[in-house]
């Protein structure tokens, strides 16, 4: 038995740090080599802000995360604490647990969340040690199928893929639907910007989702089901790839599993990363080989789905929800969360947050919990301005709604939404009117083309928008801006139309006034809006260094050595280029 | 029945049906652009935007299927602005131009690019009638007028703009030269009389069109003449007198009477003309001289340009001296001076500004100088220095351009410098003004009002309206304008005409009667803002020139200066137009819809995507800058037809619609079927007319079967002004629904090709002679009477009217009909004597379908489709069309027999391991054969020993009841009435001194002459090599009134859409050469005989299975059908290849 368990985090975050090359160190390590460590590849930790990151698990049970480390220092940390003198530098977490459930993180409940960073997602095993599979043993032999719906339906499970759909009454549904072939569908198609949990959950426990589907299958009584994922989580296809290997060898897919009547067969289905193929309809077209554009609706998938057969599909946060509910039973799942909105929900954060990373709360958490507490408030002293939930479907809060819960209700009330689970946190050197532009460009380029109000409507929105970026705004044009919104929301056939103005909504609703501080006076209080942006020199703090002068690409500032200098307004292109470069702080940005 | 709310209204409608369709039964009329019945609900276009209480935001109607309940608003204020935002984003990103910009820019709205297409088709009638649509005066306008269009004209970013004025004058002159000239039919007199003042061009068209419509119109003219400033103010070498009075005479056909030389307010007083007429039009013109006021201005050999042009022309003794100044630049001055130049005169025009400013047309500028007429700019005259006997000298002051004006122009300033040079005679030509001081007399006031007049002078009415508001007086042209030209005068009096039309029906004119402008899509406001990249790919074509008098030859006559286009001239410049109107612009529902919806362009602005045109397929044109997105094509072709080719590429705003990989369509799998084209609601797919110069008008539709085969589907003719437009599918949908095959859609342009025969054709050492149908009536008889042995054969593609013809010379020349185009088969046998139990139509009967062997396009779309209402399709065949893909099974097999064997045995046992070669496509159903299946094969693609193979596994399966059953099809157009006709089958010919007269057929072998033969053939087309020694002219489906029976037994019609005579002509020549009565020489008497044969010969014993008499084995059979290739499959394919080159060459 090795003294120290050593753990890599290898999801894409790390990998992207340099994960790998710590692994290989570690490989090489006297520590390794000579069995006095034990090296296991997990997942991703949730702190990814500071990969890579390595946990060490001793003899005592006690776990130490480190961060940020690179593959020097990796083997010194080991051999430190194999030295009993254990390295403090950085030390990210210690404590008794592992460190993801940690104190900074105690406002935490990870249930879909359980396995990630913790078992290798490339060991069966690993999967199998922590109750993995029972839940479908327990489905399969001691359920029927109406039982495992009214089960979820007990749980108040809703779909995390965004619109919040009860879990229980979709099963239900394609469960009652007629049909010879019936198939269940993952939605791996996690496409918002900023939006990482279900790679990771894919990356870091694949099994938990595959359960999840085969339960799903079972219940409905399909026998077959797509996974689509899309084509740019090379690791998440991979390891569902082994993970799917290994089950079928291991008997929970295929023909007649856990010797029942259930057989089931699993596909991957490689998506090409448009983002409208998170929608139900779009994602079964692409499936069945054609263009992912949305169909009409009814009927639902549920009736007519994959070839024409009864579907159901699930986002993966959700099915990786449905093993644990199984185990723990529905009522332990409904103490977490609010009234409507039960269980946890996964958030990426991102921003202007301290602790960018994964993280796991139960419903009903305040945003204001999740940003200080959870995430450990702002990273710089600029105030928080705004806080975006839900991707480009999603909307902006102000700093007097952070008190708001998170749930599906109560934000859509706010103007926001649950959406996927992407929390971006702004400050205010984030110019709003820029940020609606930014989701706009987003849908307007993701838009399938289908619907005339979201094919040109959001193009029209956004030529407005960048009219009003670029000075060039009417106070018109906040009336066409709403009548467009209205109009794009109520004439289009899928969630990405429908939600596309949601930025705009949102924004126009909480932050007017910095849309009529563009039109009506020509300016961009962040300093975003680069035509709106003068650059100007303090004459009392400038020490005529010659600095700004020399780095200036268009050569639009004046001023000899030791004397003030001055930037000619005409050829200045608002790089901003002098106002970092000043070591004075002489120049203003307006 | 549901019970559902439809606009506050409980209804009850069948369970399944869509709200569109619910609306559309109960007469509400919701806009769709994106919908299509045979197609599965899309929901895209959104202009089907409708409200269901209890939904979220609005529901396509389109694709919601009604539910209990249901509570639907189809409109309200809400819904209303939805679909007109719908559209305007549609339109906001449509880079197209409605009309062409010539067309907008011309003052009378003269549909430029229709005539000048009718112009390159040398149709020179027709191309009047257009212009006379709107502008009554061609032979006059198409001399004098300035060409707006011309400065509009988009040709000029490729090279140089259309001649339009010069084109217009061609097409007047022919249509003036030829024996007769077009009139308007005039319509029901309805009893009103108009009185109009002025016999100008306002006053004069006013009177034409209001003339037309029926109502009785005078003209009281002040001059002698009339014609107004046309008569008085343009010079004979412009305009010649007798041209202007022949015109006026045609504008007179409809009973409009001009008197001359009564004065309003002398003669008679404006109360009185508007008590004793229903309404009146005031176009008095602005023929008053605007006055030169220098010192010496009344001096002799001082006039006033206006007054000078029109005492020449009332024959005055004017003295026009030897030295002439003429002030002014606009046209009057040019006309004064090159008037006076042609008197003989030395002429100087002295102008304020620069040439560059000066208002009249710069080719008139042009010509006065090659007339040797002197430019002196920058000068003003001051004084006319002379005495009681003339002006001998004018002193003029030097000017300079100063600042711009509110016209834009630079203004003259004057500089103090003075000089002074000879002249004996002025004529000051600066401007004109209305005459309008009768107009304040009371005696002319209305009800105590006066006339509305403007400080210029000039008549205050409501510019669309025309309407002075004093009890039913009108008012317009350049008594409205100020001197402007006759085109807008022109514009007036068409306006004023149906103002005043308008007024007399509904007995008042307001805002609520004004016309409802149609909505206009353009590309550009003006020719300046035209994006130029787009145009990059035209071949640079100089615009023909018109020729003209030599400047020495015109300047001592008043011969007309312009000589006029030749014929080739005309057509040669007709061609280089570039068509920017849409060619669909009067049938487009994107327009129609955005019309209604009151949609302006002007809410959105921003980037429109914008794509070449692809020309590269010879039938459809392809304009991505018109698509909306509605996908209707994609779905058809993918959906329903089988190729798939269309596709979306891209996202987001530049989605678009194309051909897979972005290829032409002729690079894909495209078969050319055309339905692409039909169910596009806009101009983004148009059918290409390789016969005629397109142009976008349709005035006569023609419904009749369609002749190419025996499927013998509904089509529906679109005619314009006598040229087929397009066919498309009629408006009540027949058994075929929305599909024609690529024949009946396009293959009718072969008809029109190179190497029809539209009369006798001899042979001749040099090749195939054009001859007198007298001439060829005698070869014919005299032929017969030599001949001793005689053959009369007919093909099955003739109509009954033909064969009934044949049929009667044969009996005549006492021999038996026969054909040799069609070998017999054994299904001639009963299918002679029975009629076929199943008709196209019952397809819809079957619960699976077979389809063996390739079949017409029509047959199998229409299979698809009740396949997609649940039946069964089985596709047994050697091709690898798209359509496989559709198939619950194929056999995709070499061996068609072999597999209908198998199917045989599993039929007969049960045991479906008999069948080897099963692919199994869209679902996993085994395959199963019941009761109720339908057999389809085409005779002509598949052996007799396939076919003898059908049968005989239809007569182990079906019962030959309803939907159960074989569909013999072919390709010919009237194989059942060569049956009923008992017409031998493969005669043996004899191969001396025979005379044969064939009829549709091309024989195999041309018999020699050397052995006292000769073959006469009756045919629409000849080739090179034709096996015949003569062709007499035959009529196609589209050239002659007839019938023929479908494979599926129906009487089809033809109804001769496009007016040929060719029957009659065929008759006479037949009548000639002894081979029928005169009496029989009359068409409607073949129609009468079908009639009576037919009704009585049409089996109606039905088919049963017992009846079938199978050979005894399949042994008997022949060893292949002869499938004979029919010439129009010939010269079809031989065209598209023609076309293909043509393409590539361009």
């Amino acid at each position: 038995m090795a003294r120290l368990t050593v753990k890599v985090g290898l999801g894409s975050c790390g990998l992207a740090a340099g994960a790998n090359q710590v692994l290989e160190a570690l490989k090489e390590s006297d520590a390794v080599k000579s069995g006095k460590a034990e090296l296991k590849e997990v997942g991703c930790f949730g702190y990814c802000s500071v990969e890579p990151l390595v946990e060490i698990l001793d003899e005592k049970g006690l776990y130490t995360l480190y961060g940020n480390v690179t593959p020097e220092e990796v083997n010194g940390i080991i051999e430190a604490y194999l030295d009993n003198s254990p390295i403090t530098k950085n030390v990210i977490l210690n404590s008794a647990k592992t460190g993801i459930e940690n104190q900074n993180y105690s406002k935490q409940k990870r249930i879909v969340l359980r396995n990630v960073g913790i078992i290798e997602p490339t060991s069966l095993d690993d999967y199998l040690n922590r109750n993995g599979y029972k839940a479908l043993e327990k489905t399969l032999l001691k359920m029927k199928p109406i039982q495992v719906i009214e089960e979820m339906k007990a749980s108040g499970l809703r779909g995390r893929g965004g619109a919040g759909f009860s879990t229980g009454k979709k099963w239900e549904f394609a469960h009652i639907a007629k049909g010879d072939k019936k198939f269940v569908v993952c939605n791996a198609d996690e496409g918002d910007p900023g939006a990482f949990m279900d790679r990771s959950v894919l990356e870091a426990d694949p099994h938990s989702v595959i359960e999840g589907m085969l339960i799903a299958a079972y219940a409905i009584g399909a026998d077959e089901g797509y996974i689509y994922v899309r084509a740019e989580y090379p690791l998440a296809i991979e390891h569902l790839k082994i993970a799917i290997d290994k089950a079928e060898k291991a008997g929970f897919i295929g023909k007649n599993i856990l010797n029942t009547p259930f057989s089931f067969t699993l596909h991957i289905k490689e998506g090409a990363g448009a983002f409208v193929c998170g929608e139900e309809t779009a994602l079964m077209a692409s499936i069945e080989g054609k263009r992912g554009m949305p169909n009409v609706r009814p009927p639902y998938p549920s009736e007519s789905g994959l070839w024409g057969n009864p579907t159901n599909i699930n986002n993966v946060e959700t099915l990786a929800n449905v093993a644990w509910i199984i185990l723990n039973g529905s009522e332990e799942f409904a103490k977490y969360g609010t009234e409507e909105s039960k269980g946890t929900k996964v958030f990426a954060l991102a921003g202007k947050i301290k602790n960018s990373g994964l993280i796991e709360v139960p419903m009903g958490t305040t945003l204001r919990e999740v940003i200080y507490e959870v995430g450990g408030g702002m990273k710089t002293d600029s105030p928080l301005k705004a806080v975006q939930l839900g991707g480009p479907s999603g909307g902006c809060l102000p700093e007097s709604l952070l008190d708001t819960p998170v749930d599906y209700d109560s934000l859509v009330d706010k103007g926001a939404i649950m959406g996927s689970g992407g929390l971006v946190v702004m400050d205010e050197t984030t110019c709003i009117v820029d940020v609606a532009k930014f989701f706009l460009n987003f849908t307007q380029n993701e838009s399938c083309g289908k619907c005339t109000f979201c094919r040109v409507g959001t193009k029209r929105m956004l030529e407005i928008l960048t009219k009003i970026c670029e000075g060039k705004g009417k106070m018109s044009d906040i009336d066409l801006l709403e009548s467009l919104s209205n109009n794009i929301k109520k004439g289009s056939l899928c969630g990405l139309g429908q939600s596309a103005p949601n930025p705009v909504l949102t924004t126009l609703r909480y932050f007017k006034d910095e849309y009529l501080t563009h039109i009506l006076d020509q300016r961009c209080p962040a300093g975003v809006c680069t035509n709106l942006v003068e650059y100007n020199i303090l004459p009392d703090k400038c020490i005529g260094c010659t600095v700004c002068a020399r780095k200036c690409p268009t050569n639009a500032i004046d001023g000899k050595a030791r004397e003030v200098h001055i930037i000619n307004q005409d050829m200045c292109i608002k790089c901003g280029i002098c106002y970092e470069s000043c070591k004075f702080a002489a120049i203003t940005k307006q | 029945m549901i019970k559902i709310t439809l606009n506050g209204k409980e209804i009850e409608a069948r369970k399944g049906m869509t709200i569109l369709e619910v609306a559309k039964e109960y007469g509400i009329k919701i806009p769709t652009l994106c919908h299509d019945e045979e197609l599965k609900p899309y929901g895209s276009c959104w202009v089907c935007s409708v409200k269901v209480e209890g939904k979220k935001g609005f529901v396509t109607s389109c694709g919601t299927t009604i539910e209990p309940n249901m509570v639907i608003t189809t409109d309200s204020e809400e819904i209303h602005n939805a679909r007109r935002m719908a559209l305007e984003l549609l339109l906001s990103d449509h880079y197209a131009d409605c009309e062409a910009p010539c067309k907008l820019a011309c003052p009378g709205q003269v549909d430029v690019q229709s005539y000048v297409a009718l112009i390159a088709n040398n149709q020179q009638h027709e191309a009047v009638k257009v212009i006379k649509d709107t502008l009554p005066m061609p032979l006059s306008i198409g001399r004098v007028c300035p060409a707006f269009c011309e400065k509009e004209c988009r040709r000029t970013i490729v090279d140089e703009p259309i001649a339009i004025r010069q084109l217009k004058r061609y097409a007047a002159d022919s249509d003036l030269n030829d024996y007769w000239s077009y009139v308007h039919p005039q319509d029901d007199l309805k009893g009103k009389h108009i009185a109009i003042v002025g016999a100008g061009p306002s006053g004069l068209t006013c009177g034409y069109y209001l003339s037309q419509k029926g109502y009785e119109v005078t003209v009281f003219e002040a001059s002698p003449k009339p014609g107004g400033w046309l008569y008085y103010g343009i010079p004979e070498y412009r305009l010649p007198k007798e041209i202007l009075e022949r015109e006026i005479e045609l504008m007179c056909s409809n009973g409009m009477v001009i008197e001359t030389e009564k004065i309003l307010g002398k003669d008679f007083t404006l109360p009185e003309l508007s008590n004793k007429y229903d309404a009146v039009y005031l176009a008095i013109g602005a023929q008053k001289a605007v006055p030169m006021h220098v010192k010496g201005s009344d001096l002799p050999g001082s006039y006033l340009g206006v007054d000078y042009l029109k005492d020449i022309m009332l024959g005055k003794e004017i003295k026009t001296g030897k030295k002439v100044a003429v002030i002014g630049g606009g046209n009057t001055a040019i006309d004064c001076a090159r008037t006076a130049r042609r008197l003989g005169a030395e002429v100087t025009i002295i102008y304020r500004r620069t040439r560059k400013e000066m208002p009249a047309e710069p080719y008139e500028i042009v010509a006065a100088e090659e007339e040797g007429i002197k430019l002196h700019i920058l000068s003003s005259p001051v004084e006319y220095i002379g005495d009681e006997k003339g002006i001998r000298s004018v002193r003029i002051e030097k000017m300079r351009l100063g600042a711009p004006d509110s016209s834009g122009r630079q203004r003259p300033e004057p500089t103090g410098e003075y000089e002074i040079e000879l002249f004996d005679t002025v004529i000051a030509a600066i401007s004109q003004v209305p005459e309008v001081e009768l107009f304040s007399d009371p005696s002319n006031r209305i009800d105590g009002k006066n006339i509305p007049i403007s400080r210029w002078s000039t008549v205050e009415v409501d510019e669309e309206l025309l309407f002075t508001g004093l009890k039913n007086v009108f008012a317009g042209g350049d008594f409205r304008l100020g001197p402007s030209t006759a085109i807008e005068a022109i514009a007036d009096g068409r306006r004023a005409a149906e103002n005043i039309a308008v007024f007399l029906q509904n007995g008042c004119i307001n805002d609520k009667l004004r016309p409802k402008k149609p909505f206009q899509s353009r590309k550009a406001k003006s020719l300046k803002e035209t994006e130029k990249f787009w145009y990059s790919t035209f071949r640079k074509e100089d615009r023909v020139q018109m020729p003209e008098l030599d400047a020495e030859m015109r300047i001592d006559n008043f011969e007309e200066v312009e000589i006029g286009f030749s014929e080739d001239e005309a057509i040669k410049e007709a061609e280089r137009c570039l068509e920017c109107g849409c060619m669909v612009n009067y049938r487009c529902s994107l327009r129609d819809y955005a019309t209604d919806y009151d949609v302006g362009d002007t809410l959105f602005f921003g980037t429109k995507n914008q794509y070449f045109e692809d020309i590269s397929h010879p039938f459809i044109l392809r304009d991505a800058n018109k698509c909306i997105d509605c996908g209707l094509c994609v779905r058809t072709c993918s959906e329903i037809q089988g190729p798939g080719v269309l596709g979306y590429i891209n996202r987001g705003f530049v989605t678009v619609v194309k051909p897979e990989f972005g290829e032409s369509l002729t690079k894909t799998a495209c078969e050319s079927c055309g339905k692409c084209v039909t169910v596009c609601p806009t101009g983004a797919l148009t059918e290409n007319n390789t016969v005629i110069k397109m142009y976008p008008l349709e005035d006569t539709v023609v419904d009749q079967n369609c002749g190419f085969c025996g499927t013998g589907c509904k089509i529906s003719i679109r005619l314009s002004l006598g040229n087929i437009a397009y066919i498309t599918h009629p408006e009540t949908l027949d058994f075929n629904l929305k599909n024609i095959c690529f024949y009946g859609k396009f293959g009718w342009e072969v008809l029109h090709h190179d190497y029809r025969v539209n009369e006798p054709m001899l042979k001749t050492e040099y090749g195939w002679a054009k001859i007198d149908w007298r001439r060829a009536a005698s070869i014919l008889k005299d032929k017969l009477d030599k001949a001793k042995n005689k053959v009369v054969t007919v093909s099955p593609h003739n109509t009954n009217e033909e064969l009934l013809l044949m049929k009667e010379i044969a009996e005549r020349l006492d021999v038996k009909l026969s054909t040799t185009t069609c070998e017999k088969i054994f299904t001639d046998d009963f299918l002679s004597e029975y009629a076929n139990n199943l008709s196209f139509k019952s397809i819809k009967d079957a619960e699976h379908i077979v389809i063996v062997g390739e079949t017409s396009q029509t047959i199998r779309v229409l299979c698809r489709s009740q396949q997609l209402k649940g039946k069964k399709m089985t596709l047994i065949n050697k091709n690898d069309k798209k359509f496989n893909k559709f198939a619950n099974h194929l056999f995709k097999t070499d061996n068609l027999s072999s597999v209908l064997q198998e199917m045989k045995q599993f039929a007969l046992s049960g045991d479906d391991t008999a069948i080897s070669a099963q692919i199994s496509n869209l679902t996993n159903a085994p395959f199963t054969l019941p009761q109720k299946t339908v057999f389809i094969y085409n005779r002509n693609k598949i052996s007799e020993k396939e076919i003898y193979d059908i049968w005989s596994l239809a007569l182990s399966v079906c019962d030959f009841g309803q939907g159960s059953g074989v569909l013999e099809t072919s390709d010919w157009s009237n194989i059942n009435a060569l049956r009923l006709l008992d017409i031998e089958f493969n005669p043996e010919l004899p191969l001396e001194n025979t005379f044969v007269l064939n009829c549709g057929e091309r024989l195999i072998q041309k018999l020699d002459v050397e052995k006292g033969n000769y073959t006469v053939a009756i045919d629409t087309h000849y080739t090179d090599d034709y096996p015949a020694d003569l062709i007499l002219p035959k009529p196609s489906y589209l050239k002659m009134e007839g019938t023929s029976l479908s494979d599926d037994n129906r009487l089809n019609h033809y109804y001769n859409p496009e007016k040929s005579p060719i029957f009659p002509t065929l008759l006479q020549i037949l009548y000639e050469s002894g081979l029928i009565t005169i009496e029989k020489t009359e068409p409607s008497v073949w129609l009468a005989k079908t009639e009576k044969f037919f009704l009585k010969a049409m089996p109606s014993k039905v088919l049963d299975s017992e009846k079938i008499k199978l050979p005894l084995s399949s042994n008997e059979l022949s060893d292949e059908v002869n499938i004979a290739t029919e010439y129009v499959w010939h010269y079809l394919h031989q065209a598209e290849e023609k076309r293909k080159v043509d393409q590539t060459e361009v």
